[in-house]
Protein backbone atom coordinates (compact mmCIF):
# COMPACT_ATOMS: atom_id res chain seq x y z
CA UNK A 1 0.00 0.00 0.00
CA UNK A 2 0.96 3.68 -0.64
CA UNK A 3 2.49 5.73 2.50
CA UNK A 4 0.04 8.71 3.16
CA UNK A 5 2.50 11.41 2.47
CA UNK A 6 5.34 10.94 0.50
CA UNK A 7 7.41 14.51 -0.59
CA UNK A 8 10.72 13.96 -2.44
CA UNK A 9 12.98 16.63 -3.17
CA UNK A 10 10.90 19.86 -2.61
CA UNK A 11 12.31 22.89 -3.79
CA UNK A 12 10.96 26.27 -4.20
CA UNK A 13 12.06 29.41 -4.94
CA UNK A 14 9.72 32.77 -4.79
CA UNK A 15 10.21 35.48 -7.21
CA UNK A 16 10.05 38.62 -4.92
CA UNK A 17 11.19 42.43 -6.40
CA UNK A 18 14.39 42.12 -4.37
CA UNK A 19 15.27 38.69 -6.66
CA UNK A 20 14.10 35.32 -5.69
CA UNK A 21 14.05 33.64 -2.58
CA UNK A 22 15.16 30.24 -1.54
CA UNK A 23 12.52 29.03 0.56
CA UNK A 24 12.95 25.43 0.96
CA UNK A 25 16.13 22.90 -0.93
CA UNK A 26 15.77 19.14 -1.22
CA UNK A 27 13.31 18.48 1.03
CA UNK A 28 12.34 14.55 1.31
CA UNK A 29 10.19 12.46 3.74
CA UNK A 30 7.11 10.55 4.15
CA UNK A 31 4.98 9.27 6.13
CA UNK A 32 2.36 6.31 7.38
CA UNK A 33 -0.85 6.25 7.49
CA UNK A 34 -1.87 7.28 11.25
CA UNK A 35 1.47 8.77 11.93
CA UNK A 36 2.47 12.02 13.85
CA UNK A 37 4.85 13.69 12.57
CA UNK A 38 6.31 16.68 14.20
CA UNK A 39 8.37 19.51 12.27
CA UNK A 40 10.55 22.24 14.18
CA UNK A 41 12.78 24.72 12.71
CA UNK A 42 13.14 28.26 13.13
CA UNK A 43 11.15 31.13 11.92
CA UNK A 44 10.91 31.35 8.03
CA UNK A 45 12.59 28.36 7.51
CA UNK A 46 9.30 27.40 5.06
CA UNK A 47 7.76 25.25 7.57
CA UNK A 48 4.29 26.53 6.51
CA UNK A 49 5.11 26.48 2.94
CA UNK A 50 6.17 23.33 3.17
CA UNK A 51 2.71 22.63 4.36
CA UNK A 52 0.62 24.12 1.87
CA UNK A 53 2.36 22.41 -0.81
CA UNK A 54 1.55 19.42 1.03
CA UNK A 55 -2.33 20.51 0.87
CA UNK A 56 -1.85 21.57 -2.60
CA UNK A 57 -2.27 25.13 -2.19
CA UNK A 58 1.04 26.07 -3.27
CA UNK A 59 2.69 24.43 -6.20
CA UNK A 60 6.79 23.27 -5.07
CA UNK A 61 9.19 24.67 -8.09
CA UNK A 62 10.69 21.17 -8.10
CA UNK A 63 10.05 17.61 -6.33
CA UNK A 64 6.86 15.60 -6.40
CA UNK A 65 4.23 15.38 -3.58
CA UNK A 66 2.11 12.51 -3.38
CA UNK A 67 -0.83 11.96 -1.04
CA UNK A 68 -1.98 8.29 -0.48
CA UNK A 69 -0.14 7.27 -3.85
CA UNK A 70 -2.13 9.84 -5.49
CA UNK A 71 0.28 12.66 -7.18
CA UNK A 72 -1.08 16.28 -5.49
CA UNK A 73 -1.64 18.92 -8.55
CA UNK A 74 -4.38 21.21 -6.61
CA UNK A 75 -6.15 21.64 -3.19
CA UNK A 76 -6.40 18.10 -2.19
CA UNK A 77 -9.52 17.14 -0.17
CA UNK A 78 -9.56 14.35 2.57
CA UNK A 79 -7.71 16.74 4.56
CA UNK A 80 -8.75 19.25 7.72
CA UNK A 81 -6.39 22.27 7.96
CA UNK A 82 -5.47 24.20 11.07
CA UNK A 83 -4.31 27.42 11.29
CA UNK A 84 -1.88 29.49 13.67
CA UNK A 85 -4.93 32.28 13.93
CA UNK A 86 -8.57 30.32 14.47
CA UNK A 87 -9.59 31.78 11.14
CA UNK A 88 -13.23 31.92 12.40
CA UNK A 89 -15.88 33.50 10.66
CA UNK A 90 -17.00 36.17 12.44
CA UNK A 91 -20.60 36.23 11.49
CA UNK A 92 -20.96 32.23 11.80
CA UNK A 93 -21.71 30.61 15.34
CA UNK A 94 -19.83 28.62 16.88
CA UNK A 95 -21.41 25.74 15.45
CA UNK A 96 -22.16 26.95 12.10
CA UNK A 97 -18.29 27.96 11.14
CA UNK A 98 -17.46 23.76 12.01
CA UNK A 99 -20.82 22.90 9.46
CA UNK A 100 -18.72 25.32 6.81
CA UNK A 101 -16.86 22.34 6.06
CA UNK A 102 -20.31 20.24 5.65
CA UNK A 103 -21.54 22.93 3.53
CA UNK A 104 -18.72 23.40 1.06
CA UNK A 105 -18.02 20.03 0.64
CA UNK A 106 -21.77 19.25 0.21
CA UNK A 107 -22.34 16.88 3.30
CA UNK A 108 -25.64 15.58 4.83
CA UNK A 109 -25.76 18.68 7.32
CA UNK A 110 -28.64 16.74 9.44
CA UNK A 111 -25.84 13.75 9.96
CA UNK A 112 -22.80 16.02 10.35
CA UNK A 113 -24.89 18.51 13.12
CA UNK A 114 -24.56 15.86 15.23
CA UNK A 115 -21.14 15.00 14.36
CA UNK A 116 -20.65 18.58 15.27
CA UNK A 117 -22.23 18.59 18.78
CA UNK A 118 -20.12 15.62 19.60
CA UNK A 119 -17.03 17.03 18.65
CA UNK A 120 -17.47 19.97 20.38
CA UNK A 121 -18.45 18.13 23.60
CA UNK A 122 -15.01 15.89 22.94
CA UNK A 123 -13.24 19.16 22.55
CA UNK A 124 -14.84 19.99 25.98
CA UNK A 125 -17.45 23.20 24.40
CA UNK A 126 -20.57 21.56 24.81
CA UNK A 127 -23.26 24.03 25.24
CA UNK A 128 -21.24 27.14 22.96
CA UNK A 129 -22.71 25.93 19.66
CA UNK A 130 -24.91 28.91 19.50
CA UNK A 131 -21.77 31.28 20.56
CA UNK A 132 -19.98 33.51 17.82
CA UNK A 133 -16.45 33.62 18.18
CA UNK A 134 -16.25 36.94 19.59
CA UNK A 135 -17.61 35.95 22.57
CA UNK A 136 -14.65 32.98 23.12
CA UNK A 137 -11.37 33.19 24.59
CA UNK A 138 -8.11 31.88 22.26
CA UNK A 139 -8.24 28.86 23.13
CA UNK A 140 -11.66 27.87 22.89
CA UNK A 141 -12.02 29.73 19.70
CA UNK A 142 -8.96 27.34 17.89
CA UNK A 143 -11.08 24.38 19.65
CA UNK A 144 -13.67 25.13 17.15
CA UNK A 145 -11.27 25.25 14.65
CA UNK A 146 -9.92 22.10 15.15
CA UNK A 147 -13.76 20.92 15.46
CA UNK A 148 -14.00 22.22 11.68
CA UNK A 149 -11.27 20.35 10.35
CA UNK A 150 -12.33 16.84 11.94
CA UNK A 151 -15.88 16.69 10.80
CA UNK A 152 -15.48 15.10 7.69
CA UNK A 153 -13.00 12.68 9.22
CA UNK A 154 -10.04 13.39 6.87
CA UNK A 155 -7.24 10.91 6.46
CA UNK A 156 -4.83 13.73 7.03
CA UNK A 157 -4.67 16.62 9.43
CA UNK A 158 -2.32 19.58 8.83
CA UNK A 159 -1.46 21.78 11.60
CA UNK A 160 0.69 25.01 11.39
CA UNK A 161 1.38 26.19 14.53
CA UNK A 162 -1.82 25.88 16.09
CA UNK A 163 -1.14 26.77 19.40
CA UNK A 164 1.42 29.22 19.05
CA UNK A 165 -0.83 32.33 19.95
CA UNK A 166 -2.19 30.64 23.70
CA UNK A 167 -0.75 30.86 26.57
CA UNK A 168 1.53 28.33 28.23
CA UNK A 169 -1.25 26.45 30.48
CA UNK A 170 -4.04 26.37 27.65
CA UNK A 171 -0.89 25.04 25.38
CA UNK A 172 -0.26 21.94 27.69
CA UNK A 173 -3.81 21.44 27.94
CA UNK A 174 -4.47 21.58 24.27
CA UNK A 175 -1.59 19.18 23.48
CA UNK A 176 -2.93 16.63 25.78
CA UNK A 177 -6.76 16.98 23.99
CA UNK A 178 -5.15 16.60 20.20
CA UNK A 179 -3.24 13.96 21.89
CA UNK A 180 -6.45 12.07 23.00
CA UNK A 181 -8.48 12.60 19.79
CA UNK A 182 -5.54 11.83 17.83
CA UNK A 183 -5.28 8.46 19.73
CA UNK A 184 -9.30 7.99 19.18
CA UNK A 185 -9.09 8.83 15.70
CA UNK A 186 -5.49 7.52 14.56
CA UNK A 187 -4.93 10.24 11.54
CA UNK A 188 -2.00 11.15 9.74
CA UNK A 189 -0.89 14.59 11.50
CA UNK A 190 1.20 16.37 10.40
CA UNK A 191 1.87 19.51 12.76
CA UNK A 192 4.22 22.31 12.75
CA UNK A 193 5.47 24.01 15.54
CA UNK A 194 8.45 26.33 17.02
CA UNK A 195 8.52 24.60 20.44
CA UNK A 196 10.75 21.38 20.43
CA UNK A 197 8.99 20.32 23.94
CA UNK A 198 5.55 20.30 22.02
CA UNK A 199 7.19 18.76 19.09
CA UNK A 200 8.58 15.79 21.58
CA UNK A 201 5.58 15.28 23.72
CA UNK A 202 3.54 15.33 20.76
CA UNK A 203 5.44 13.26 17.74
CA UNK A 204 5.98 9.67 16.50
CA UNK A 205 8.65 11.36 14.38
CA UNK A 206 10.41 15.19 14.82
CA UNK A 207 11.57 17.02 11.75
CA UNK A 208 13.85 19.08 12.20
CA UNK A 209 14.38 21.66 9.38
CA UNK A 210 17.24 24.26 9.12
CA UNK A 211 17.10 28.41 8.56
CA UNK A 212 16.56 29.74 4.78
CA UNK A 213 16.84 27.81 2.40
CA UNK A 214 14.92 25.20 4.83
CA UNK A 215 16.30 21.92 4.63
CA UNK A 216 15.66 18.75 6.53
CA UNK A 217 18.37 18.43 8.65
CA UNK A 218 17.28 15.65 10.93
CA UNK A 219 14.81 12.81 11.99
CA UNK A 220 14.25 12.18 15.58
CA UNK A 221 12.43 8.62 16.33
CA UNK A 222 10.15 9.73 19.79
CA UNK A 223 9.78 6.41 21.25
CA UNK A 224 8.04 7.35 24.66
CA UNK A 225 5.08 5.38 25.44
CA UNK A 226 1.37 6.68 24.71
CA UNK A 227 -0.38 7.74 26.19
CA UNK A 228 1.96 10.66 27.16
CA UNK A 229 1.44 12.64 30.07
CA UNK A 230 2.08 15.94 31.65
CA UNK A 231 4.39 13.77 33.91
CA UNK A 232 6.15 12.54 30.85
CA UNK A 233 7.26 15.82 30.12
CA UNK A 234 9.44 15.63 33.47
CA UNK A 235 10.95 12.40 32.58
CA UNK A 236 14.68 12.20 32.16
CA UNK A 237 14.56 10.51 28.23
CA UNK A 238 11.86 13.32 27.35
CA UNK A 239 14.63 16.41 28.17
CA UNK A 240 17.36 14.46 26.61
CA UNK A 241 15.32 14.06 23.48
CA UNK A 242 14.61 17.92 23.64
CA UNK A 243 18.42 18.58 24.39
CA UNK A 244 19.19 16.30 21.94
CA UNK A 245 17.27 18.27 18.86
CA UNK A 246 17.49 21.70 20.64
CA UNK A 247 21.54 21.20 20.16
CA UNK A 248 20.73 19.66 16.20
CA UNK A 249 19.05 23.26 15.56
CA UNK A 250 22.32 25.01 17.49
CA UNK A 251 24.56 23.31 15.20
CA UNK A 252 23.41 24.79 12.49
CA UNK A 253 22.06 28.32 13.97
CA UNK A 254 18.95 27.66 13.37
CA UNK A 255 17.77 28.68 16.92
CA UNK A 256 16.10 31.92 17.37
CA UNK B 1 -39.52 37.34 46.27
CA UNK B 2 -41.95 36.25 43.20
CA UNK B 3 -42.32 38.79 40.98
CA UNK B 4 -46.13 40.21 40.04
CA UNK B 5 -45.53 38.11 36.61
CA UNK B 6 -44.27 35.01 38.14
CA UNK B 7 -47.73 35.06 40.21
CA UNK B 8 -49.44 35.36 37.36
CA UNK B 9 -50.87 38.96 38.20
CA UNK B 10 -52.47 40.77 35.25
CA UNK B 11 -50.66 44.13 33.43
CA UNK B 12 -50.48 46.87 35.60
CA UNK B 13 -48.15 44.78 37.76
CA UNK B 14 -45.57 44.15 34.84
CA UNK B 15 -45.48 47.44 34.22
CA UNK B 16 -44.94 48.66 37.88
CA UNK B 17 -42.02 46.13 37.60
CA UNK B 18 -40.29 47.25 34.54
CA UNK B 19 -40.60 50.83 36.05
CA UNK B 20 -39.21 49.90 39.08
CA UNK B 21 -36.79 47.63 37.80
CA UNK B 22 -32.96 47.48 39.96
CA UNK B 23 -31.45 48.08 36.22
CA UNK B 24 -33.85 50.88 35.36
CA UNK B 25 -32.10 53.52 37.22
CA UNK B 26 -28.05 53.44 36.38
CA UNK B 27 -29.55 52.40 32.74
CA UNK B 28 -31.53 56.32 32.88
CA UNK B 29 -28.33 57.84 34.45
CA UNK B 30 -26.32 56.24 32.03
CA UNK B 31 -28.21 58.30 29.02
CA UNK B 32 -28.87 61.02 30.59
CA UNK B 33 -24.92 61.28 31.43
CA UNK B 34 -24.80 60.71 27.49
CA UNK B 35 -27.24 63.11 26.13
CA UNK B 36 -26.93 65.98 29.14
CA UNK B 37 -23.57 67.88 27.99
CA UNK B 38 -24.40 67.89 24.43
CA UNK B 39 -28.22 69.66 24.91
CA UNK B 40 -26.12 71.97 27.79
CA UNK B 41 -23.72 72.94 25.01
CA UNK B 42 -26.84 74.07 22.62
CA UNK B 43 -28.71 75.60 24.65
CA UNK B 44 -25.54 77.62 25.56
CA UNK B 45 -25.24 78.11 21.92
CA UNK B 46 -28.94 79.91 21.92
CA UNK B 47 -28.19 81.94 24.78
CA UNK B 48 -25.34 83.58 23.18
CA UNK B 49 -26.73 83.76 19.50
CA UNK B 50 -29.32 85.87 21.72
CA UNK B 51 -26.96 87.82 23.77
CA UNK B 52 -24.85 88.39 20.73
CA UNK B 53 -27.94 89.72 18.32
CA UNK B 54 -29.31 91.51 21.48
CA UNK B 55 -25.97 93.59 22.22
CA UNK B 56 -24.93 93.88 18.27
CA UNK B 57 -28.17 94.53 16.48
CA UNK B 58 -27.49 92.89 13.93
CA UNK B 59 -30.51 93.10 11.39
CA UNK B 60 -33.17 90.17 10.25
CA UNK B 61 -32.06 89.36 6.94
CA UNK B 62 -28.65 88.66 8.18
CA UNK B 63 -28.84 86.48 11.58
CA UNK B 64 -32.25 86.08 12.68
CA UNK B 65 -33.47 85.10 16.26
CA UNK B 66 -33.59 81.82 16.76
CA UNK B 67 -37.33 82.12 17.64
CA UNK B 68 -38.23 83.45 14.10
CA UNK B 69 -36.85 80.01 12.51
CA UNK B 70 -39.11 78.32 14.58
CA UNK B 71 -41.70 80.51 13.46
CA UNK B 72 -40.79 80.23 9.81
CA UNK B 73 -40.87 76.31 10.09
CA UNK B 74 -44.85 76.55 10.97
CA UNK B 75 -45.72 79.50 8.75
CA UNK B 76 -44.07 78.09 5.71
CA UNK B 77 -45.12 74.43 6.65
CA UNK B 78 -47.06 73.55 3.97
CA UNK B 79 -44.40 75.01 1.36
CA UNK B 80 -41.57 73.25 3.05
CA UNK B 81 -43.28 70.05 3.04
CA UNK B 82 -43.51 70.62 -0.64
CA UNK B 83 -40.48 70.77 -1.88
CA UNK B 84 -39.21 68.31 1.14
CA UNK B 85 -41.12 65.56 -0.97
CA UNK B 86 -39.67 66.80 -4.10
CA UNK B 87 -35.98 66.41 -2.69
CA UNK B 88 -36.86 63.24 -0.71
CA UNK B 89 -37.81 61.93 -3.52
CA UNK B 90 -34.52 62.54 -5.70
CA UNK B 91 -32.33 60.94 -2.93
CA UNK B 92 -34.27 58.16 -2.52
CA UNK B 93 -34.33 57.06 -6.08
CA UNK B 94 -30.75 58.21 -6.56
CA UNK B 95 -29.08 56.82 -3.45
CA UNK B 96 -31.24 53.25 -4.82
CA UNK B 97 -29.89 53.33 -8.37
CA UNK B 98 -26.44 54.61 -7.03
CA UNK B 99 -26.31 51.41 -4.44
CA UNK B 100 -27.34 49.42 -6.87
CA UNK B 101 -24.83 50.32 -9.70
CA UNK B 102 -22.20 50.54 -7.04
CA UNK B 103 -22.95 47.03 -5.76
CA UNK B 104 -22.99 45.35 -9.13
CA UNK B 105 -20.06 47.07 -10.54
CA UNK B 106 -17.82 45.91 -7.61
CA UNK B 107 -19.44 42.37 -7.58
CA UNK B 108 -18.60 42.23 -11.31
CA UNK B 109 -14.83 43.87 -10.93
CA UNK B 110 -13.72 41.64 -8.50
CA UNK B 111 -15.57 38.74 -9.80
CA UNK B 112 -13.94 39.10 -13.32
CA UNK B 113 -10.19 39.35 -13.66
CA UNK B 114 -9.80 40.81 -17.08
CA UNK B 115 -12.29 43.71 -15.81
CA UNK B 116 -10.33 44.14 -12.64
CA UNK B 117 -6.78 44.78 -14.71
CA UNK B 118 -8.54 46.93 -17.60
CA UNK B 119 -11.18 49.11 -15.38
CA UNK B 120 -9.78 48.95 -11.96
CA UNK B 121 -6.73 50.83 -12.14
CA UNK B 122 -9.50 53.93 -13.56
CA UNK B 123 -11.87 53.66 -10.83
CA UNK B 124 -8.74 54.13 -8.28
CA UNK B 125 -7.49 56.82 -10.46
CA UNK B 126 -11.27 58.60 -10.44
CA UNK B 127 -11.78 58.23 -6.58
CA UNK B 128 -9.89 61.29 -5.97
CA UNK B 129 -11.61 63.75 -8.66
CA UNK B 130 -14.68 65.96 -7.95
CA UNK B 131 -17.40 63.76 -9.40
CA UNK B 132 -20.15 66.89 -8.96
CA UNK B 133 -18.35 68.92 -11.99
CA UNK B 134 -20.33 66.50 -13.85
CA UNK B 135 -23.40 67.77 -13.21
CA UNK B 136 -23.81 70.88 -15.63
CA UNK B 137 -22.81 68.09 -18.42
CA UNK B 138 -25.84 65.51 -17.70
CA UNK B 139 -28.30 69.26 -17.26
CA UNK B 140 -27.10 69.59 -21.35
CA UNK B 141 -27.71 65.92 -21.49
CA UNK B 142 -31.29 65.30 -19.42
CA UNK B 143 -32.86 68.71 -19.05
CA UNK B 144 -33.89 70.31 -15.90
CA UNK B 145 -36.11 67.38 -14.89
CA UNK B 146 -36.20 65.26 -12.39
CA UNK B 147 -33.91 62.86 -13.96
CA UNK B 148 -30.81 64.85 -13.84
CA UNK B 149 -31.05 65.76 -10.29
CA UNK B 150 -31.45 61.88 -9.75
CA UNK B 151 -28.15 61.30 -11.66
CA UNK B 152 -26.62 63.56 -9.95
CA UNK B 153 -27.10 62.03 -6.66
CA UNK B 154 -26.80 58.66 -8.14
CA UNK B 155 -22.71 60.04 -9.20
CA UNK B 156 -21.95 61.28 -6.09
CA UNK B 157 -23.62 57.90 -4.15
CA UNK B 158 -22.18 55.39 -6.34
CA UNK B 159 -18.22 55.57 -5.97
CA UNK B 160 -17.86 55.01 -2.27
CA UNK B 161 -20.03 51.84 -2.31
CA UNK B 162 -18.14 50.67 -5.01
CA UNK B 163 -14.93 52.01 -3.63
CA UNK B 164 -15.68 50.51 -0.14
CA UNK B 165 -16.76 47.28 -1.41
CA UNK B 166 -14.22 46.35 -3.60
CA UNK B 167 -11.87 46.73 -0.78
CA UNK B 168 -14.52 44.89 1.32
CA UNK B 169 -14.36 41.77 -1.31
CA UNK B 170 -10.50 41.84 -1.64
CA UNK B 171 -9.83 42.03 2.32
CA UNK B 172 -10.37 38.07 2.84
CA UNK B 173 -7.26 37.09 4.95
CA UNK B 174 -4.66 34.17 3.00
CA UNK B 175 -5.76 31.93 5.70
CA UNK B 176 -9.25 32.14 4.73
CA UNK B 177 -8.54 31.60 1.26
CA UNK B 178 -6.52 28.49 1.86
CA UNK B 179 -9.00 27.41 4.58
CA UNK B 180 -11.60 27.32 2.09
CA UNK B 181 -10.04 25.92 -0.60
CA UNK B 182 -8.50 22.93 1.24
CA UNK B 183 -12.21 22.43 1.60
CA UNK B 184 -12.88 21.78 -2.14
CA UNK B 185 -14.38 24.92 -2.14
CA UNK B 186 -16.15 25.98 -5.76
CA UNK B 187 -15.31 29.61 -7.31
CA UNK B 188 -19.25 30.79 -6.33
CA UNK B 189 -18.91 29.14 -2.73
CA UNK B 190 -15.45 30.81 -1.61
CA UNK B 191 -17.17 33.84 -3.71
CA UNK B 192 -20.63 33.60 -1.79
CA UNK B 193 -19.22 32.29 1.49
CA UNK B 194 -15.98 33.84 2.40
CA UNK B 195 -15.95 37.09 0.39
CA UNK B 196 -19.28 38.56 0.48
CA UNK B 197 -19.70 38.54 4.07
CA UNK B 198 -16.17 39.83 4.54
CA UNK B 199 -17.03 42.80 2.51
CA UNK B 200 -20.41 43.69 4.48
CA UNK B 201 -18.89 45.93 6.93
CA UNK B 202 -16.89 47.90 4.57
CA UNK B 203 -19.99 48.07 1.88
CA UNK B 204 -21.93 50.06 5.35
CA UNK B 205 -19.26 52.43 5.81
CA UNK B 206 -19.36 53.29 1.84
CA UNK B 207 -23.16 53.27 2.69
CA UNK B 208 -22.89 55.71 5.60
CA UNK B 209 -20.61 57.63 3.27
CA UNK B 210 -22.96 57.90 0.61
CA UNK B 211 -26.10 58.64 2.83
CA UNK B 212 -24.10 61.85 3.39
CA UNK B 213 -23.37 62.63 0.18
CA UNK B 214 -26.47 62.02 -1.31
CA UNK B 215 -28.37 65.75 0.21
CA UNK B 216 -25.37 66.95 -1.35
CA UNK B 217 -26.10 65.87 -4.60
CA UNK B 218 -29.72 66.40 -4.53
CA UNK B 219 -29.17 70.40 -3.46
CA UNK B 220 -26.42 70.66 -6.25
CA UNK B 221 -29.02 68.99 -8.63
CA UNK B 222 -31.64 71.25 -7.91
CA UNK B 223 -28.97 74.31 -8.13
CA UNK B 224 -27.99 73.69 -11.90
CA UNK B 225 -31.94 74.83 -12.05
CA UNK B 226 -34.96 73.41 -10.98
CA UNK B 227 -38.81 74.10 -10.42
CA UNK B 228 -38.89 72.59 -7.07
CA UNK B 229 -36.81 71.16 -4.25
CA UNK B 230 -35.41 72.47 -1.39
CA UNK B 231 -32.20 73.18 -3.01
CA UNK B 232 -34.99 75.85 -5.49
CA UNK B 233 -36.50 76.73 -2.60
CA UNK B 234 -32.93 77.80 -0.31
CA UNK B 235 -31.94 79.91 -3.43
CA UNK B 236 -35.10 81.66 -3.98
CA UNK B 237 -35.60 82.49 -0.24
CA UNK B 238 -31.30 83.69 -0.28
CA UNK B 239 -32.81 85.54 -3.26
CA UNK B 240 -35.59 87.48 -1.37
CA UNK B 241 -33.64 87.73 1.24
CA UNK B 242 -35.77 85.64 3.64
CA UNK B 243 -33.16 84.50 6.32
CA UNK B 244 -35.63 82.84 8.53
CA UNK B 245 -36.73 80.13 6.00
CA UNK B 246 -32.86 80.26 4.50
CA UNK B 247 -32.28 78.43 8.45
CA UNK B 248 -35.04 76.88 8.14
CA UNK B 249 -34.19 74.99 4.74
CA UNK B 250 -31.26 74.78 6.61
CA UNK B 251 -31.87 72.67 9.55
CA UNK B 252 -34.37 70.65 7.34
CA UNK B 253 -31.60 69.57 5.00
CA UNK B 254 -29.15 68.94 7.98
CA UNK B 255 -31.96 66.55 9.58
CA UNK B 256 -32.38 64.78 6.15
CA UNK B 257 -28.66 64.03 6.02
CA UNK B 258 -28.90 63.24 9.62
CA UNK B 259 -31.50 60.68 9.32
CA UNK B 260 -30.48 59.13 6.28
CA UNK B 261 -26.57 58.52 7.85
CA UNK B 262 -28.21 57.18 11.33
CA UNK B 263 -30.63 54.69 8.98
CA UNK B 264 -27.96 53.56 6.80
CA UNK B 265 -26.14 53.00 10.71
CA UNK B 266 -29.10 50.85 11.82
CA UNK B 267 -29.37 48.71 8.79
CA UNK B 268 -25.51 48.30 9.47
CA UNK B 269 -26.44 47.26 13.48
CA UNK B 270 -29.50 45.19 12.55
CA UNK B 271 -27.19 43.11 9.41
CA UNK B 272 -24.10 42.93 11.28
CA UNK B 273 -24.32 42.20 14.98
CA UNK B 274 -21.30 40.01 14.84
CA UNK B 275 -18.98 43.07 13.84
CA UNK B 276 -16.09 43.95 15.79
CA UNK B 277 -17.14 48.06 15.87
CA UNK B 278 -20.75 47.25 17.01
CA UNK B 279 -20.64 44.92 19.76
CA UNK B 280 -21.27 44.70 23.28
CA UNK B 281 -21.51 41.54 24.59
CA UNK B 282 -17.97 40.93 26.72
CA UNK B 283 -15.74 37.76 25.99
CA UNK B 284 -16.06 34.66 28.09
CA UNK B 285 -13.00 34.37 30.04
CA UNK B 286 -11.38 30.63 30.01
Amino acid sequence: MARAIELHDIGMVFASRQGSVHALDEVSFGAEAGEFLCIVGPSGCGKTTLLKILAGLLFASTGTVQVNGESVRGPISNVGMVFQSPVLMPWRTVLDNIMLQVEVRNLDRGKYRQVALGLLQLVGLAGFERKYPYQLSGGMQQRVSICRALIHDPALLLMDEPFGAIDALTREQMNLELQRIWLDHKKTVVFVTHSIPEAVFLADRVLVMSARPGRLLKVFDVELPRPRTLETMAEPRFSRMVTHIRREMQAHGGLE
Amino acid sequence: MPTDAALGLPGPGRRARWLTSPSLRPRLLAVYHRLAPPAYALVALILLWYLALFISRTPDFILPYPDRIVVAFFKDAGLLYRHTIVTLQEIGLGLAIGIAIGLMGALSLVWSRTLETAVLPWVFLLESTPKIVIAPLLVIWFGFGITTKILVVTLLVFFPVLVTTIAGLKSVETDMLDLIQSMGASRWQVFSKARLPTALPSFFSGLKLSAALATIGAVVGEWMGADAGLGYLLLSAYDSFATPLLFAIIVLLAMIGTLLYQAAALCERLMLPWHASLRQESTIAM
